[in-house]
């Protein structure tokens, strides 16, 4: 019952950070640019532009547009693009965000479905060679600026040897050189603290008292081991996923991949308020969520984190 | 993670010893190599005025896209031209100086700040905790670089702009990592005992927390010089960086991905300058832990 408390009362406070964050996107967002000017040809009289100003609703006094927003937005009512006679701004950002959704994930499956294995079996046999070939390819994969590798790996398997496409997203083939690229950064993050996790666990009592009560090492490792060694390792994949929304941001660029990021910098170049409110706040509620879950996930976890600790 | 009153001289550690000897060349690897690489680094961004052969901006049309020395180029240009023949050199210098002012603004400010924040927050709990994390989790939840975008766009790009970025960006990772730890910490029998004993809530930080988070800090701090000098890159490869002109690594990149195509270095010598510099630090850090963490200091 108190799991289910803290799980509620976890998503209540992710829903004050979304509101907060959206009140700062609102007061950031209207500093930037003249929307009527975009709307407008240049030969526009004043009059055309104060008819403008006036059903954009950006005559009235800051507050009322602020209270106008949030009133909109708790209806549901994310407003029209300036863009594309009048498109539903959250239904272009849906389909968007499908995209940017299918790289993260895929930049995540690839991150972790490599660095954990890897980094409990360098920390198992630590100073052999798996061990140095982990640290080398994380230490690589860390220092590798994900743009850089991006734009390299067009060059190769797109350019020179034309195995897979330089950018857009069509089919499964073009998700791969994307989501290898946005993936590398976290895969050494994970692995790292795997590892070290694991190292520090090892060394630990319990592990003794494991292996002194007779349980096979695959159990001592699995049960013991590992559940200790992934607490830092959850908080970096709640932190990762911030990261990889943001380097899709960049990634997207370089591949051409058409997401939310892309949508962004676009939407922000374009002076397209409306887009680049939502599409932020669809993000930083994603990942305002994950965070939560991350925060619940270290209960289940660690039990040592009890009521009135956190 | 690492805890010191366990463990120390249990068998079990034996186990888990370096090797010696032979894998003596990963100490040089681990610590001389990285050092003097950071030493050239930190030389060539200092004393880059004096050292550059040419000035990073001038433009010499006449002198386009000539190649590094060791691919038929000649010693006036030693790493050979952009596509509007600046010197890449003296820009790859520049731009290390540039790098070399954001970390040294950036990882130190955010470190500082966030363990602070971490540690008081998951040592009193309560309200002043919830606050700080609640700030925390704004902070994370506001992607940085949406943040970037905002404020690139609003300001114009610049260097004060990065480093604000940079700041407001980082710190709140320390105060989440730095926080996990503290809390479960908190609930140990040796910060117990040092409560029951009557020590005041500082000292317990200083003397058992602290010790305790400072491994987490320094890997962070580590991987923290890589991700900043790289984020700086990629928002000047975006545009919202360092203003255009500028000499920047990041900007190079942009440049160079131009002309990817009909000249590798371009685009290849900052790239290796990122990816080197990005090494050095997470191999020093490496280096450091290993000093740090007081079960490895007494296997060595």
């Amino acid at each position: 019952m108190q799991f289910w408390n803290y799980l509620v009362v976890r998503l209540l406070q992710a829903v004050v950070v979304v509101f907060v964050v959206v009140s700062i996107v609102f007061f950031v967002a209207r500093l930037v640019g003249n929307p009527e000017a975009f709307l407008l040809p240049y030969e526009a009289t004043d009059d055309e532009i104060e008819t403008i100003r006036d059903r954009l609703g950006l005559n009235d006094s800051l507050i009322v547009q602020y209270g106008n927003f949030l009133w909109d937005l708790v209806n549901l009512d994310f407003g029209t693009s300036y863009r594309g006679a009048g498109t539903s701004t959250i239904a272009a950002i849906g389909e968007r965000a499908v995209n940017t959704l299918k790289l993260t994930v895929a930049g995540m499956v690839f991150a972790v479905g490599l660095s954990i294995p890897l980094g409990i079996a360098a920390a198992l046999r630590r100073g052999k060679v798996t061990d140095w070939i982990a640290r080398f390819l994380a230490v690589f994969g860390q220092a590798t600026p994900s743009f850089w590798l991006g734009l390299m790996v067009i060059f190769f398997f797109a350019v020179e040897l034309r195995w897979f496409p330089t950018g857009g997203a069509e089919g499964f083939r073009s998700l791969i050189l994307p989501a290898l690229s946005l993936g590398l950064l976290e895969m050494a993050a994970i692995m790292r603290l795997t590892r070290s996790g694991m190292i520090d666990v090892m060394g630990s009592d319990f592990i003794t008292t494991a292996r002194a009560k007779g349980l096979r090492e695959r159990t001592v490792i699995m049960r013991h081991a590992l559940r200790h060694a992934l607490l830092p390792v959850v908080t970096i994949l709640g932190l990762g996923l911030g990261r990889l929304i943001a380097g899709a941001v960049i990634i997207e660029v370089v591949f051409a991949w058409p997401g939310i990021g892309r949508l962004i910098i676009d939407s922000i170049v374009q002076s397209d308020y409306p887009m680049v409110q939502t599409a932020i706040i669809v993000l930083a509620a994603s990942i305002a969520l994950a965070n939560a879950l991350v925060d619940v996930s270290y209960r289940l976890i660690d039990p040592r984190i009890r009521a009135g600790a956190i | 993670m690492s805890e010191r009153t366990a463990g120390i001289d249990s068998p079990i550690d034996v186990e888990f010893e370096e090797p010696r000897g032979p894998f003596r060349w990963r100490r040089w690897l681990g610590l001389s190599l990285p050092l003097a690489i950071a030493l050239v680094f930190v030389l060539a961004g200092a004393l880059a005025d004096v050292l550059a052969p040419h000035d990073p901006s001038f433009v010499n049309l006449g002198a386009r896209l000539e190649p590094p020395v060791f691919d038929g180029g000649t010693w006036e240009h030693p790493l050979g031209t952009d596509d509007v023949g600046r010197d890449i050199l003296s820009r790859l210098m520049h731009g290390a100086r540039l790098s070399l002012i954001v970390v040294g603004i950036v990882v130190p400010g955010s470190a500082l700040f966030g363990t602070l924040v971490g540690m008081t927050s998951g040592w009193k709990g309560g309200a002043t905790g919830q606050i700080l994390m609640r700030i925390v989790d704004i902070q994370l939840a506001l992607p940085g670089i949406l943040f970037a975008l905002l404020l690139g766009s609003i300001f114009g790009p610049s260097l004060r702009n990065v480093i604000i970025i940079l700041l407001v960006w980082t710190w709140s990772g320390y105060a989440r990592l730095v926080r996990a730890e503290v809390l479960s910490l908190r609930e140990r029998d040796f910060t117990t005992a040092s409560r029951a004993l009557g020590a005041g809530g500082w000292w317990i930080m200083r003397k058992h927390l602290f010790p305790n988070v400072v491994n987490t800090v320094v890997i962070i701090m580590t991987l923290e010089v890589a991700i900043v000098i790289q984020v700086e890159a990629a928002l000047s490869f975006l545009g919202v960086g360092v203003p255009a002109g500028t000499a920047s690594w990041g900007r190079m990149i942009t440049e160079g991905r131009e002309v990817m195509i009909v000249a590798w270095w371009p685009i290849w010598l900052p790239g290796l300058a990122l990816l080197i510099i990005s090494l050095t630090g997470n191999l020093m850090g490496d280096w450091l832990r290993d000093r740090l963490d007081p079960r490895l200091r007494h296997l060595h």
